[in-house]
């Protein structure tokens, strides 16, 4: 049986363009491969110290969806203070993630961090 | 999180539920203040009553697969049937010879028993089945050896619904002296079964898969010429010493009458099924990008496996809440492998994770089909968007 907010989280998440290259100030990581069944590509737009706006593809199972769209809407606003202590034990613990399904919050948290590292 | 009872029930080879008219006859069996007897107690009116339903269910359910009352072992399922059918000739006649052939995209509950007999001694062959989901009689015959004792197929299969040439490996099988066993779970009411004209020695029945109670079966024994089991278990001399065990009257009287429901009702559940499963095949076939799993030709309408080319099944599924449908057989779908039916058809890892099973079956609506068709379209574009697939 799955978990209610899982499912909650992968049904509100939507596709939303995503940015092209040389847009002002997004930043984008990628992980995974599609020919392999799991992908995701990460944009955070960044303005004035604080996340503005988030954007994502992703192929994969519906937890790896779900935690992705719980990370959006997480994140989106917070100051990039606060993005730095961002880590996967988050993900797991609102999601209530099943432990086969841990890898799904340690890709995005990966994903999240490489963009900041970009940052810095 | 929906109510089930808003659900779309989109998984009829998993299981089927009991129709209410045998539900009917099964309850004064379960009445404290009749019919509730051992089928073994010879001695008083309460024994008499359950042995008679006992022996009218078997006259019942033989009559409705073309076999002899004598020819029926009742189980718990066809699981059992199963073992009970490939362990118990492949012991009885191992002095004749070890090898055992099967396919490698059987139910578990045949894979399993020969992996049992293989810790055993026995020698085993798995067929592979070609890209289309068959077994070809050439494939059979090749592995064919002076050693073979006995041949098991499934019929119907559980994943993709191919059907098998079971009269003509069955043929193959008698010219070399080999039994042949088929697995026909879900073969009941989804081909016409007359084991007159069948040359099959031993034939399992799972009564949950047409409209019967689950935690029933039955095994067929030909007599003529005699197939020989050893039994698996000791503890009586039920069902002619193969079976120990009480006799689950109400189980095996509504599995009687859900055969012979399913035989009456055989040529209009058919063409119910036929119609409304191509209505949905045509409804989804029109996104692109959507295969059917299997072969086209040889098949029941009661099952479409399709894979979602690109797409995860699981997601697809998980979103898909108010549809009750399986990747993969109800048998695999708690685990994390991808299916090993799919796989031996030649599908990728990636393909068969891309796969869902929906099956339709007596109470399918054709609103129902209108409503899944609409639902999973929304949700194949939505993903499809997701991973820019669009």
């Amino acid at each position: 049986m799955y978990n209610a907010i899982v499912l909650q989280f992968l049904k509100r998440a939507q596709a939303k363009t995503p940015w092209q290259n040389g847009e002002p100030c997004v930043y984008r990581a990628e992980l995974g491969a599609k020919a392999q069944g799991s992908w995701l590509k990460l944009f955070l737009k960044i303005n004035q110290g604080s996340i503005e706006e988030i954007r994502y593809q992703v192929l994969g199972s519906g937890y790896l969806i779900a935690t992705l769209e719980w990370a959006k809407e997480y994140l989106e606003h917070q100051s990039l203070e606060t993005a730095q202590a961002f880590n996967a034990k988050l993900m797991i613990d609102a999601l209530d993630l099943p432990a086969h399904r841990v890898h799904c919050a340690l890709m995005v948290a990966e994903l999240v961090q490489d963009i900041l590292r970009e940052l810095k | 999180m929906s109510d089930f009872l808003d659900t779309i029930y989109l998984d009829y080879m998993a299981t089927t539920p009991l129709d209410p008219k045998v539900l009917e006859q099964m309850l004064p069996y379960l009445d404290a203040k009749s019919h509730f007897g051992n089928a073994g107690s010879a001695t008083h009116i309460y024994g008499w009553r359950a042995k008679k339903a006992v022996d009218d269910a078997r006259l019942i359910l033989a009559e409705s697969i073309g076999a002899e009352a004598q020819e029926i072992i009742f189980t718990s399922g066809a699981t059992e049937a199963n073992n009970l059918a490939i362990q118990g000739a492949a012991h009885f006649y191992a002095h004749k010879g070890k090898h055992l052939i099967t396919s490698s995209f059987e139910h578990k509950a045949v894979l399993d028993v020969y992996a049992i007999l293989e810790k055993q001694g026995f020698n085993t062959t798995y067929l592979k089945p070609n890209s289309e989901g068959l077994i070809s009689l050439d494939s059979v015959a090749k592995a064919i050896t002076k050693e073979t004792r006995l041949i098991s197929l499934m019929w119907v299969n559980n994943e993709i619904g191919t059907i098998q040439a079971i009269h003509e490996i069955g043929q193959l099988a008698h010219e070399h002296g080999i039994l042949m066993h088929v697995d026909a779970a879900q073969a009941m009411g989804k081909v016409e079964i007359d084991l007159q004209t069948l040359p099959v020695d031993l034939m399992s029945f799972s009564a949950h898969k047409a409209y019967g109670p689950k935690g029933s079966g039955a095994l067929f024994v030909r007599r003529k010429p005699r197939a020989r089991l050893t039994p698996l278990l000791g503890g009586g001399q039920q069902e002619q010493g193969l079976r120990p065990g009480t006799l689950a009257t109400h189980q095996i009287v509504g599995m009687a009458y859900a055969f012979n429901l399913t035989k009456k009702n055989y040529s209009h559940d058919f063409k119910h099924i036929q119609t409304l499963s191509e209505q949905f095949w045509q409804g989804l076939k029109s996104l692109g990008q959507i295969r059917l799993n299997g072969s086209n030709q040889f098949r029941v309408p009661h099952n479409l496996n399709l894979c979602f080319e690109g797409l995860n099944a699981e997601a697809l599924s998980m979103s898909l809440s108010e549809l009750a449908m399986s990747p993969g057989s109800a048998c695999n779908s708690a685990t994390e492998e991808s299916s090993h039916v799919l796989r031996a058809i030649g599908l990728s890892d990636q393909e068969a994770r891309s796969s869902l099973r929906f099956s339709l079956g007596r109470y399918t609506t054709e609103p129902e089909i209108t409503r899944a068709i609409h639902l999973i379209s929304r949700e194949v574009k939505r993903e499809r968007a997701l991973a820019g697939l669009d």
